[in-house]
């Protein structure tokens, strides 16, 4: 009889159903992982470097186009930070438009990864496409789904002026507001949306779930009164309380070989001291419902209760029951919102450029979004700072299929790569935004 | 009630990737005013579900790098295994492949599916200027012809026989 094979490597060389080109390989010796590799070739993009020298005026603009899927979230984290430099307040009516929009990109990018790309590897399906084929059943969940997306992406196409890479949002608030027969005729279709989102927790809360909890340090944003989107301190489950003036001390950037994107985590007290996946954390709706649960409105949370899933919850699986219930929590917020608006006195708020630095962190569906400016006293950018949530999740990423791998070698290689893609899809990667997508490779085994 | 013809431009806005939707853009400024063709111009296959009601007529136009020459056009009737290689792109928006199997499963697809794919050198055309190649440029109103050519014989097929 031979001798048992000492090494094998399991390599992924495409991963499906994420945004952006990118890998991951394994290293097995002797039935132990050596070492894990998530990597991202999709080539630098270079945002950072075409934002300087530019207006600020220009940012929103530029920076949407970083990515098709959460364009919103981009505009959000980089007009806050400019309008903290230049000293802008909002009204109220121009705040609650920008959570709209938010509320709108929310749903449109939750209900796609859910029902599009995540719900296909519970059920043993290559993609959608094979999902809605199987069954008149699973044809008409697909329908409902695209319905409720499309209810999403009608807002942001009303208040971002177009679906794709909007370009309402302004310096100041918008260039146009919408009026209230606008707002109104986005009602019918939100109304029918709760109902599927409801629905829709009910059902996702039933999917097999792998046993696969751990010590996840979760960090999301926290606000006094609401669920957060655009405001809030950063905060986790550990003692991580800070301002995103404060981000830089506490989070840290740095460069990887086998990625062409920069991975973050957290800054060690002992630097230089670090095993493989230190420093770790874990951001988008999973890491926002353990946090702040509490925050959203009633109905969602006893939604979530009704599910019987024990929250907060150290299971990465979960995360397509937390997307759910944030669904809710957007076409809920939405309709609150459209039913009290009140048409602002300008669509943006007049101001002077100033010099200075800005910082700000909004919750992108996948996690948080940090941004930091720096401008000079006409308001042209000296510099750009963008680390978005993929990037955040790296790290943790790469630990979960570290974890995974021991049970990973056990299967052929293409069960092992749709086990390892369904760990990854567990945070909704955005790999172009973070240019930081997947090709599978187990070395060793 | 008369059957939409819908026309979709897909590509992205910037190279010779753009073709169809500045056929799309030439096309509709030729339209009658009661026309019932309605024209869109798309990025990928995400959005295309969102037009689709299992009714009337759908012709897309799309660029393909097929290694074929230039600015020649392929007729495509869906299905056709040779749509694999249309829009291949983004992983996280569907493919426009992906996309016609997603609507004809879920019943949103046209009985008459027609696709214009235009040749487009890879090589030479992805590149981020604003507009086509001077040559692609060129072939627009002629292929818009060849396109107008097919829905006037669709639409002596699709004419109630007296």
């Amino acid at each position: 009889m031979p001798d048992a094979p000492t090494s094998r490597t399991i390599a992924v060389s495409a991963l499906a159903r994420v945004e952006g080109e990118g890998a991951f390989t394994i290293r097995m010796r002797d039935g132990q992982v050596e070492g894990v590799e998530f990597r991202i070739f999709e080539p630098p993009r270079f945002y950072e470097a075409f934002l300087r020298g530019r207006s600020a005026m220009e940012v929103p603009d530029i920076t949407a186009r970083i990515c098709g899927i959460c364009p919103v979230a981009y505009q959000m984290s980089s007009v806050h930070a400019v309008e903290n430099i230049f000293g802008i307040t909002l009204p109220p009516e121009l705040r609650a438009l920008r959570r709209l929009l938010y509320c709108g990109e929310w749903i449109e990018s939750h209900v796609l990864h859910i029902f599009m790309l995540h719900v296909p590897d519970f059920l043993g399906y290559e993609s959608a496409v094979a999902l809605a084929q199987a069954s008149p059943e699973n044809a008409d969940l697909v329908r409902r789904a695209l319905r409720l997306k499309k209810a999403g992406n009608q807002i942001v196409r009303l208040l971002g002026g177009r679906e794709i890479h909007p370009i309402n949002v302004r310096i100041g608030g918008f260039y146009r507001a919408p009026k209230p027969e606008e707002l109104a005729a986005l009602r019918p279709e939100l109304e029918w949306g709760r109902a599927m989102a409801l629905n829709a927790i009910a059902w996702a809360a039933k999917l097999p779930f792998p046993d696969f909890e751990d010590d996840y340090e979760f960090v999301a944003l926290r606000h006094p009164n609401e669920y957060p989107m655009n405001e809030g301190r950063l905060v986790s489950n550990r003692d991580l309380d800070i301002s995103a003036e404060e981000y830089p001390d506490h989070f840290e950037e740095y460069q990887v070989p086998h990625s062409n994107a920069l991975q973050s985590r957290r800054k060690s007290l002992s630097p230089g001291d670090r095993g493989q996946g230190e420093g770790a954390y874990f951001v988008g709706p999973l890491a926002r419902w353990n946090l702040d649960a509490d925050k959203a409105p009633a109905s969602v949370q006893e939604a979530a209760a009704k599910t019987g899933i024990i929250f907060p919850n150290r299971n990465p699986f979960v995360s397509v029951v937390a997307r759910a219930l944030e669904v809710l929590v957007a076409v809920g917020e939405a309709l609150r919102i459209i039913a009290e608006y009140k048409p602002p006195a300008a669509p943006a708020v007049e101001f002077q450029p100033r010099a200075g630095v800005g910082h700000a962190i909004t919750e992108a569906p996948r996690g948080i979004l940090y941004h930091r400016y720096e401008t000079d006293s006409a308001g042209m950018l000296k510099n750009a700072t963008i680390i978005p949530p993929t990037s955040q999740n790296q790290l943790q990423m790469e630990r979960d299929l570290a974890r995974l791998a021991p049970e990973l070698i056990k299967l052929p290689d293409e069960q092992a790569k749709l086990r390892a893609e369904h760990a990854i899809r567990n945070y909704d990667p955005c790999i172009s935004c973070a240019t930081h997508f997947l090709k599978f490779k187990v070395e060793g085994r | 009630m008369i059957a939409p013809i819908r026309i979709v431009g897909v590509g992205s806005p910037n190279g010779d990737d753009a073709v169809g939707r500045e056929i799309v853009r030439y096309l509709r400024g030729r339209l009658a005013e009661n026309s019932n063709i309605e024209c869109f111009e798309i990025e990928g296959g995400q959005r295309l579900l969102e037009l689709l009601d299992g009714r009337g007529t759908l012709i897309l136009i799309d660029a393909i790098t097929n290694g074929g020459l230039h600015g020649t056009v392929e007729r495509i009737k869906w299905p056709d295994s040779r749509l694999e290689t249309l829009s291949p792109g983004s992983t996280h928006a569907l493919r426009l492949a992906e996309a016609l199997q997603l609507a004809a499963a879920l019943g949103l697809l046209p009985p008459e599916t027609m696709i214009f794919a235009i040749a487009i050198d890879a090589s030479a055309s992805l590149g981020h200027r604003a507009g086509l190649s001077l040559e692609l440029a060129c072939r627009v109103p002629e292929i818009v012809r060849e396109i107008e050519a097919e829905l006037t014989r669709g639409a002596r097929r699709l004419a109630p026989r007296h």
